[in-house]
């Protein structure tokens, strides 16, 4: 115990240490570049310069004077003479250049952040994706603004959200980034999870177990009964109930009527630990 | 707070404003807002679930603020929403410039899950706790279809989540980061349940009491370079459930409840879950290679003493029943366990690899692997000592039960290459392949074996057009034993195509485009001996469309669309299909009245789902009495026996929702604004027509339900001001 101590108060000590080390400064604003560009782009360089990201900073940086509006932009003399948007680097949708060559710009500073590890194995490198897609190098926020954002490209995620069943996401409550990371894991839909069940696990806490009587399905893969992006079926399901059950469990139960046993809930009405059960009964799932 | 108090409230932040102006603080640069925001709501069900599912819009007042500074070193960002309601949120972020960095916050989310007007109810003392007794005087032997006697509860959860992060070693090679949060939950939901000493089909729909507190600590530390990243990840969570029994006397009359015996219930029990990850990243490798390896191990555990006479010798017990349909009673005194409590242990391993390269400017391929061990160590649990009962027909015995548990593993690889064609388009083929095998648990679907390819074009040759087509074909091979008589459909051997394109366009200044479609077809096959798959066809076609129009720089036009289209066919029991039908269409609008000081924007979305089954309803055994038979809302007959009919009504809905608002820039520093929101949702189901608290049919004995899922409509009028003071 003693030795997990001193371990332990090494470890604070050295990335204490490391910390006050490290105080590096961003770059400060290179004011005659930006001057430059304000001459045609005055409203654009102002929002730049209010923007937290990276005008608010930069300007108050006591660093070298690097950061300007051609840190990302490119030299834009040629631009200045010529008027051409091809002769200087834009983002976005409308740029000439290719999702590639504007993500340089951006991992020219950015590449090392540890969530950008693996942004090369990602789906949205690897289908041409470009930061700019997402983020904002001008505005208050780089931030993306909400679940909006990823419905620009995954246009049918915005149907999905808004069904009966679905996760709050268009509520603001639950976003899109706390179960997937856009910018590239080696899991199967970029999820934030060894598999989908433990991603599922860490708020749905009461479903993890282990229970004395676990239903197979369920801890095999919670997509089988669940559609995480929206259902118009209670709890997400992806057919209502007693329908969805009897995709594998065959034998007349009931009725659907209102003294039957599929009233409401149907099959949940009495197998209601379908998530696993801890009671003697627990092999069909009624305690 | 009354509404014209509210309204009143809320005006009067109209009055307030000044010449306020950015703020300084030392070498602090200071900005912020202040919001308020008075609502007003009305209708029919207005303060139904359906319409505040993960919302609080009620009448009153909320507000919230912002505040946010930087200096030359430093910088900070507080912010808080929705302040006094269900859903308010505070969030302190912050740090020191390529140094390090904080974050606090506190979050609330709701999630109410039915009425509130005291429509759901039960014949319940002790709502809330671990203890539930029947109202007294309370008597569920005669049909009571409005619950009469009954005491109302909200059936809704709130989860308030509170923590912090900790962001060390910014701008070095290295980096640290440290978080803890506390996550409480508490509310009720919905349990049915059926009382141990039931000679038939009692069932209670009760309030289980949600009071759950789990805590959550993460932590990281790595290493990055241009040649490398590594890191080393922990994450631990600890959950705690208040109520791990629920103790309820049956409200029944049932003879056997005659001296109040005592029923109960294991809710979730506590556990632990804990995950580590490392990976590590190598860039620049030939080929213009990046490899990252990833390992993983995980395990949840969770511990306590089992039912049984020894453990709780003051209360009765469910015993098994399987297929006995009349031995749900068993006093726990005959009831005994090989062992006294559960040990439960799972453990999950796995291993992933990828290999991304581009040999050439106009090749990018990729290569992974995965390996994932889920293997449940739990002990397992015998039960023994019920009474002899039939257990099937013909076949009498006594009933043991042993615990059951799941193990698995899957090996996951594939390939993919993309290849840039002249005219900018690129050409990409990929396969997948997975191997699942369930090495305990489920005997008689041991493997499956998918194998997949897909291709995919895109092209954006056109400056004002990105297209992409994708097709996947899915051949899922199983190993089947036979003894069970039919196929579990999500381990039935089967073969699925998907076809998806999309399309993105800017044909115009100002004017943005999108469409996208997918269709899959899933064909489930039977198994060589001729069992049935639980499924024989899924059809799913799903087409979303948007379209935005900028006129200048101010005013702006969007319409979407999506049409979602599902059909499942089953043939377990007879020939038949379920298909819904879904679609959601919406419009909004912003635009200046005038230009920099008042603005409009209104908005209006419609949505349509309708479910229906053919060939689904069923009854009992032949020769079993039933009850009265619903179509379309509508008693058709009192007594249906055999039926392979038609449900017509499955969640199907409409939802309409619009809303419209002005904001008006009162002062420079501080905007107005007044605004109008409508939703009304009118839903159908044939599984509540006829819906009654409290029944006493034939074929059940008495079935109580609580309301849960009952009557979802409503109408609701929204009016709301506010202001927000900037500085």
């Amino acid at each position: 115990m003693e030795n997990r101590k001193g371990r332990l108060f090494l470890v604070m000590l050295f990335a204490t240490a490391m910390t006050l080390i490290t105080t590096g400064a961003f770059a400060g604003i290179d004011q005659g570049s930006v001057d430059k560009c304000k001459t045609c782009h005055e409203e654009v360089v102002n929002k730049f310069m209010a923007g937290a990201h990276h005008g608010k900073v930069w300007s108050k940086s006591k660093g070298a004077t690097t950061g300007s509006c051609e840190s990302c932009h490119g030299n834009g003399d040629k631009h200045m003479e010529d008027n051409l948007k091809t002769s200087i680097i834009t983002f976005g949708k409308h740029s000439s250049q290719s999702a590639e060559d504007q993500n340089k710009q951006c991992l020219n500073c950015h590449q090392k952040s540890p969530g950008l590890a693996m942004w090369k194995l990602g789906a949205h490198k690897r289908n041409d994706v470009s930061c700019a897609s997402c983020h904002s190098g001008h505005g208050d926020k780089p931030q993306p603004a909400g679940p909006e954002t990823c419905f620009k490209c995954h246009t049918t995620m915005k149907g999905q959200m808004q069904k009966l069943s679905h996760h709050p996401v268009v509520e603001g409550k639950v976003s899109c980034n706390d179960c997937h990371n856009v910018h590239g894991t080696t899991s199967h839909g970029q999820i934030k999870g060894d598999n989908l069940n433990q991603l599922c696990y860490k708020c749905h806490q009461d479903k993890r177990g282990p229970f004395m009587w676990e239903h197979a399905p369920v801890e095999e893969n919670c997509s089988t009964c669940h559609k995480p992006h929206g259902s118009n079926h209670a709890a997400l399901l992806v057919k209502p109930t007693p329908l969805l059950c009897k995709d594998c469990h065959e034998g007349p139960h009931g009725q659907v009527r209102a003294a039957g046993k599929f009233v409401g809930r149907a099959c949940l009405n009495c197998h209601s630990k379908i998530h696993g059960s801890n009671g003697p009964a627990g092999k069909d799932f009624t305690r | 707070m009354t509404k014209s108090k509210a309204l009143i409230f809320a005006s009067a932040l109209l009055c307030i404003g000044g010449s306020a102006q950015a703020y300084t603080l030392g070498n602090w640069d200071l900005s912020g807002s202040i919001m308020l925001e008075g609502q007003v709501v009305s209708g029919d069900n207005e303060d139904h679930a359906q319409f505040n599912k993960f919302t609080d819009i009620k009448d009153g007042v909320t507000g919230g603020f912002s505040l946010s500074g930087y200096n030359a070193d430093y910088g900070m960002e507080l912010r808080a929403s929705d302040i006094g309601r269900d859903t308010q949120e505070f969030r302190l972020s912050g740090g020191r410039f390529e140094s390090f960095g904080y974050e606090l916050f506190y979050n609330e989310i709701i999630n109410n899950r039915a009425l509130f007007d005291g429509a759901v109810k039960g014949p319940w003392d002790g709502a809330g706790t671990a203890t539930l007794t029947p109202v007294p005087g309370i008597d569920l032997s005669a049909a009571n279809t409005t619950g009469e006697g009954f005491k109302p509860f909200d059936f809704s959860i709130n989860r308030k989540i509170f923590g912090g992060s900790l962001d060390l070693l910014k701008g070095s090679p290295f980096f640290a980061k440290i978080g803890y949060n506390r996550e409480n939950q508490e509310g009720l939901r919905a349990l049915g349940m059926a009382p141990t000493f039931s000679t038939s089909s009692t069932i209670f729909e009760m309030p289980e009491p949600i009071d759950y507190v789990t805590d959550n600590v993460n932590a990281s530390v790595g290493y990055r370079s241009d040649a490398m990243a590594v890191s080393l990840e922990g994450f631990f969570s600890s959950f705690n459930n208040n109520n791990e029994k629920l103790i309820w006397t049956p409200a029944n009359t049932d003879a056997r409840n005659a001296s109040g015996l005592k029923d109960t219930t294991l809710l979730a029990q506590d556990g632990d879950f804990w995950n580590l990850n490392f990976r590590d990243t190598i860039y620049d490798l030939p080929l213009d290679s990046t490899f990252t390896a990833k390992l993983g191990y995980s395990r949840i555990t969770s511990k306590f003493d089992v039912l049984n006479s020894a453990n709780t010798p003051d209360l009765l017990h469910s015993a098994g029943t399987t297929s006995a349909a009349a031995v749900n009673y068993a006093t726990i005194s005959t009831v005994v366990t090989d062992v006294p409590a559960f040990d439960g242990k799972i453990d999950y391993a796995s291993a992933d690899f990828a290999l991304a390269s581009q040999p050439t400017d106009n090749l990018d391929t990729k290569l992974f692997y995965g390996y994932l061990n889920k293997k449940n160590k739990s002990n397992q649990v015998t039960y023994s000592g019920f009474p002899t009962v039939t257990l099937r027909p013909g076949v009498t015995g006594s009933y043991n039960a042993t615990s059951g548990i799941f193990s698995y593993f899957k090996h996951h690889a594939g390939a993919d290459a993309q290849y840039k064609l002249p005219a900018d388009t690129k050409f990409g083929v990929g396969y997948d392949f997975l191997h699942v095998n369930r090495t305990e648990g489920r005997p008689t679907n041991p493997e499956n074996t998918d194998h997949k390819a897909t291709l995919s074009l895109s092209n954006n040759s056109l400056d004002w057009l990105t297209s992409r087509i994708r097709y996947s074909y899915l051949a899922r091979l199983a190993d089947y034993r036979d003894e069970e008589g039919f196929l579990f459909f999500d381990a039935a051997e089967k073969r699925m195509n998907t076809l998806a394109v999309e399309f993105e366009a800017m044909p115009l200044e100002g004017l943005d485009a999108g469409l996208s479609a997918s269709y899959s077809y899933a064909k489930y096959l039977d198994s060589v001996a001729g069992e049935l798959a639980g499924r024989l066809n899924d059809h799913d076609l799903i087409v979303g469309a948007n379209l935005g129009y900028q006129f200048g720089d101010a005013m702006h036009l969007g319409i979407y669309g999506e049409l979602d289209r599902y059909t499942s066919e089953t043939e377990i029991h007879a020939p038949s299909e379920f298909a819904y039908n879904y679609y959601i269409v919406g419009t909004n609008l912003t635009m200046p009245i005038i230009r920099n000081i008042i603005d409009f924007r209104a908005g209006y979305q419609y949505q349509r789902g309708r479910g229906n089954a053919e060939g689904e309803e069923y009854d009992n055994a032949a020769g079993s009495s039933s009850g009265p038979l619903y179509k379309d809302g509508v008693l058709v007959t009192a007594n249906t026996p055999g039926l392979a009919g038609a449900i017509n009504y499955l969640d199907t809905y409409t939802r309409h929702t619009a809303s419209a608002q002005v904001s008006y820039k009162v002062l420079e520093n501080l905007a107005a604004k007044l605004g109008y929101t409508f939703s009304q949702l009118d839903y159908l189901d044939d599984r509540i027509a006829g819906y009654s608290y409290n029944n006493t049919n034939p074929d059940s004995a008495v079935w109580t339900q609580s309301g849960a899922t009952l009557d979802w409509d409503y109408k609701a009028h929204v009016a709301f001001i506010g202001a927000e003071y900037t500085f």
